[in-house]
């Protein structure tokens, strides 16, 4: 067995998978992020950093989203 | 035979194939205009199908229907307050899950609906398998497959919605949010219910789940309500972030509970969109890739509308020749001919830049690569304050400020976009390189080069001091988050980008053509009154105007002519050199034009910077005045711009004339 | 990297994407440092000075328009690079660059197009010299690899196995 550690979303490394634990976003962004399919339970997993590093492209529920790695520290995930 | 009415509303996720199909339904029978009171575009068609007349209106593409954004309170205002005959959703059908969430928000609202399921060819191509039969049976709502792109199944879709208007009551499809949550939904749909003077067409559940989810729009909708005190005594009552996350998670599980059945998706396989992506967002090679496709762009932008520019110029020229010299009284012959024709001309100018641009963005935004472009350029961006899909808009700046702000549409929070369009002036367009080339080719010789590139550089600082600026004062916050979708590359479809290029294009030249009309006519009266002075001359108007604002501008190290050539660029920044070759009366001859400004003791090298600089920043052309005004709706913003350009110009050359002759220049 | 989670024997050949590559890389880098030296020469010894090769092969003095033909040789060299450490994902590179490679061709012939309007159209006297070769430069004759490429492997780059082999 795996021991299954929580830790952030900007924490993964690229090609690492993992299942969100609690979206600690406040505000505006954290409805877009519900609306976005980034709600607890939801595998995730990175595909690669922008050029710059940062945003993030993820791959959920089958699709690529983009998120800053300010948004990213306040969800946690368990690596999976 | 009178023919029977059917409204039907398109909705969807962004980069489903929503606008193609609209454009396959309606064909070159569209309207394109604006929404009441917001700048979020609104399109309706009209399509004779059998003995029925169906209007079709095309709503912002959204992925939810929270109030996130203008775009998804536009879209289910519509949906509840107009009460469309059918919502058609298309559905990406090789991104279904996210699809769905939609659609248990449309089913919420109460609307009869129908599903198109689109781009079932790249799911059959990943491997994915959907039951059409099963989802129409688990979602209660009929499924089409249409491939919107080769008109295939636009027939069936007719047949199915006419059909479905026959069916006139359906059965609503609701999903179930816990014990908890469905004990407080109740709760103020009976404080709620007792309102009997309350807007009916609003669902009940709807207005209470959306207040648990603690949606201000919604709030504020019922804020008149004699109970409004008493729902909202419920909802402070819940802790609302965990009741906003409870509900999202619930929706999301009663997509999961029936998804399976109806959709087996192929393992996670390496598609051509991948492959594309490792290579335009590597490390190293995204960002070289990038500029020089923006370059590449830019070019074609400019380079391409050049010989169509030169048309529209001669043309202007002829035109404004034949009508000064076949209108009579003189007076009218000159208004007409170098008023309204020549400043118009001038301004119509840009218009092949714009309908290029346009065409460009929308090829860049079908293809997927313009989501890339915001991803490769964030960081930067944010760094300055701003948004990553603030850069494209920037960089066609240096084009021409007009597409430009237009560009900024892209961005959909009001603040980043205002932003945006702010700054955007200070960015040196094309036609003010003119006025660099005569003074800095005059009093810099081999130094000219340098000048001209400082020229460019302050104009990017400027901005970059400005966007900080606001940020820190009248625009506060921060940049909005970057929560982005990178929809799989496609080939765009030529349809949807010529279609995308005529209604800017059109927008364009109604809307700011107006107020630029305006601009040149005030511009023409003052040149040419009081009646009988040589145009734009010492003793007109203009030159009055020139001499007036001469104290204000003599710090600055400007006497009146150059006054009077400012006043005339306000026109188009280029005009700034063909006014100075009236004014020195050396006509079009930019060689003699140099040697009588080095002539002239009333200009120094420093003061040429220092009349660079200003006309690098002070306030806009009319046609850029005109789309900051189309662009923001509002004559407050507008200005603004124009008093903050002018303000940062007159300290900046203030600070270039009086420094440097501090330091003895 | 495999795909599909099948072995890494079942890996498809890249051997003829990346002979491909090497020689259409190695072709856009060369004649992007031709190009190159043939822009700064005119820039630090004026427009005397000719480059050899320069006129034969219509290389023009643009400084741009040599990173934009060295960019599209680095990105096939990069492939190469990932498909000899055995990364089948390495074609992507060579996906792309056709496509870059083909879009600079077009915009090139677009601005040329734009060019012979005003020389035989609007008979605008900077353009009195124009002829159809005076636009004529690496980047559009260098595109006639990636376009038979691209013709030929059109269905080719579809990443399942199946289809994915390049085949000549």
């Amino acid at each position: 067995m795996v021991d299954i550690q929580e830790t952030t979303l900007d924490t993964l490394e690229p090609g690492e998978k993992a299942r969100i634990t609690k979206v600690r976003v406040k505000g505006a962004a954290r409805r877009k992020l519900f609306d976005m399919g980034m709600v607890a339970g939801a595998d995730i997993e990175l595909v690669r950093n922008a050029p710059l590093g940062d945003p993030m492209d993820y791959r959920i529920k089958g699709y690529h989203l983009s998120i800053r790695k300010e948004e990213a520290s306040q969800i946690f995930i368990n690596k999976l | 035979m009178e023919k029977r009415e059917i409204k039907i509303a398109l909705t969807g996720n962004p980069n489903v194939g929503k606008t193609t199909l609209f454009n396959a339904l309606t064909g070159s029978r569209q309207h394109v205009g604006n929404w009441p009171g917001v700048t979020v575009e609104k399109k309706s068609g009209r399509i004779s199908y059998k003995e029925y007349d169906i209007e079709v209106i095309d709503l912002p593409g959204t992925y939810s229907l929270t109030a996130y954004s203008m775009d998804e309170i536009v879209a289910r205002d519509f949906i509840i307050e107009e009460k469309p005959d059918l919502v058609i959703q298309v559905v990406d059908a090789s991104n279904l899950e996210r699809n769905l969430y939609l659609t248990t928000q449309l089913m919420e609202l109460g609307s009869q609906m129908l599903i198109v399921l689109n781009m079932c060819d790249i799911a059959e191509e990943r491997g994915d398998r959907i039951y059409i039969d099963k989802m129409q049976e688990l979602l209660a709502t009929p499924v089409i497959t249409t491939v919107a792109t080769q008109k295939k199944g636009i027939c069936d879709l007719l047949d199915k919605v006419i059909e479905q208007k026959q069916i006139e009551q359906h059965h609503g499809h609701e999903i179930g949010y816990g014990n908890e949550i469905e004990e407080k939904i109740l709760e103020i749909e009976k404080v709620l219910s007792e309102d009997e003077t309350r807007d009916k067409r609003y669902p009940l559940r709807w207005v209470s789940i959306r207040l648990l989810e603690g949606d201000s729009n919604v709030r504020q909708k019922i804020s008149d309500s004699p109970v409004y005190e008493r729902a909202m005594a419920i909802i402070d009552s819940i802790d609302q972030e965990e009741y906003e996350a409870e509900i999202a998670d619930k929706r999301y599980l009663a997509i999961n509970t029936v998804f399976p059945q109806m959709c087996t998706r192929a393992n996670d396989t390496l598609t051509k969109s991948d492959m594309i992506d490792r290579v335009l967002t590597n490390k190293y090679l995204g960002i070289p890739i990038f500029l020089a496709l923006m370059w590449g762009a830019f070019e074609l932008t400019f380079a391409f509308a050049t010989p169509f520019m030169d048309m529209i110029d001669i043309a202007a020229t002829w035109f404004a020749d034949y009508v000064s010299s076949s209108l009579h009284p003189d007076w009218l012959a000159s208004l007409v001919g170098d008023g309204i024709i020549g400043g118009v001309g001038a301004v119509l100018v840009f218009v092949p830049n714009i309908f290029i641009l346009f065409f460009l963005l929308s090829l860049l935004e079908g293809s997927g690569y313009l989501a890339r472009a915001a991803f490769i350029m964030d960081k930067l961006m944010y760094k300055i304050g701003m948004h990553g899909k603030s850069f494209i808009p920037m960089l066609m700046g240096f084009g021409c400020n007009v597409p430009a702000i237009m560009a900024a549409r892209s961005i959909e929070d009001d603040k980043d976009r205002l932003i945006t369009i702010l700054i955007v002036p200070f960015v040196s367009c094309g036609a003010r390189l003119p006025i660099y080339v005569l003074f800095a080719g005059t009093f810099f010789g081999r130094q000219a080069g340098t000048v001209i590139f400082a020229m460019y550089i302050l104009g990017i600082l400027i901005a970059i001091i400005s966007a900080k600026l606001l940020r820190g004062t009248v625009v506060k916050g921060k940049p909005a988050p970057f929560i982005m979708e990178l929809p799989p590359y496609r080939v765009p479809t030529f349809k949807t980008s010529v279609i995308h290029m005529w209604d800017n294009g059109f927008m364009y030249i109604k809307k700011a053509g107006s107020i630029i009309l305006v601009g040149v006519v005030v511009i023409w009266i003052m040149a040419s009154f009081p009646w009988g002075v040589e145009y734009g001359s010492e003793a007109s108007y203009v030159g009055s105007l020139g001499h007036a604002v001469e104290p204000l501008l003599k710090p600055l190290g400007f006497d009146w002519k150059i006054s009077v050539a400012l006043i005339f660029g306000l026109v188009a920044k280029e005009i700034v050199v063909a006014s100075m070759g009236v004014l020195y009366g050396a006509g079009d001859n930019s060689e003699a034009l140099s040697e009588r400004l080095l002539a002239d003791p009333g200009i120094t090298a420093l003061s040429s910077l220092s009349l660079m600089a200003f006309s690098l920043l002070y306030m806009p052309c009319v046609a850029t005045v005109g789309v900051i005004k189309k662009e923001t709706g509002s004559w407050k913003w507008t200005m603004f711009a124009i008093i903050y350009g002018v303000l940062v110009a007159w300290i900046t050359a203030f600070i270039i004339y009086q420094g440097g002759r501090l330091l003895g220049y | 990297m495999v795909i599909k989670g099948d072995s890494v024997n079942e890996m498809p050949d890249t051997r003829i994407p990346m002979i491909f590559s090497i020689i259409t890389g190695t072709l856009y880098i060369f004649l992007g440092l031709l190009q190159l030296s043939s822009g700064i020469g005119r820039i630090l010894l004026g427009p005397d000075v000719q480059i050899p090769l320069t006129n034969i092969l219509f290389i023009p003095a643009d400084i741009i328009g040599a990173f934009v033909l060295l960019l599209i040789g680095t990105v096939f060299i990069y492939g190469v690079m990932e498909m000899r450490n055995g990364i089948y994902e390495g074609v992507s590179y060579a996906y792309v660059g056709i496509l870059i490679a083909l879009i600079f061709a077009s915009i090139y012939i677009l601005v040329s197009t734009g060019n012979m309007l005003e020389a035989y159209l609007l008979k605008n006297e900077d353009f009195v010299d124009w002829t159809l070769l005076s636009d004529m430069r690496p980047g559009i004759y260098l595109a006639a690899l990636p376009l038979i490429a691209f013709i030929k492997w059109k269905d080719m780059f579809d990443p399942t196995p199946e289809t994915g082999v390049l085949k000549l």
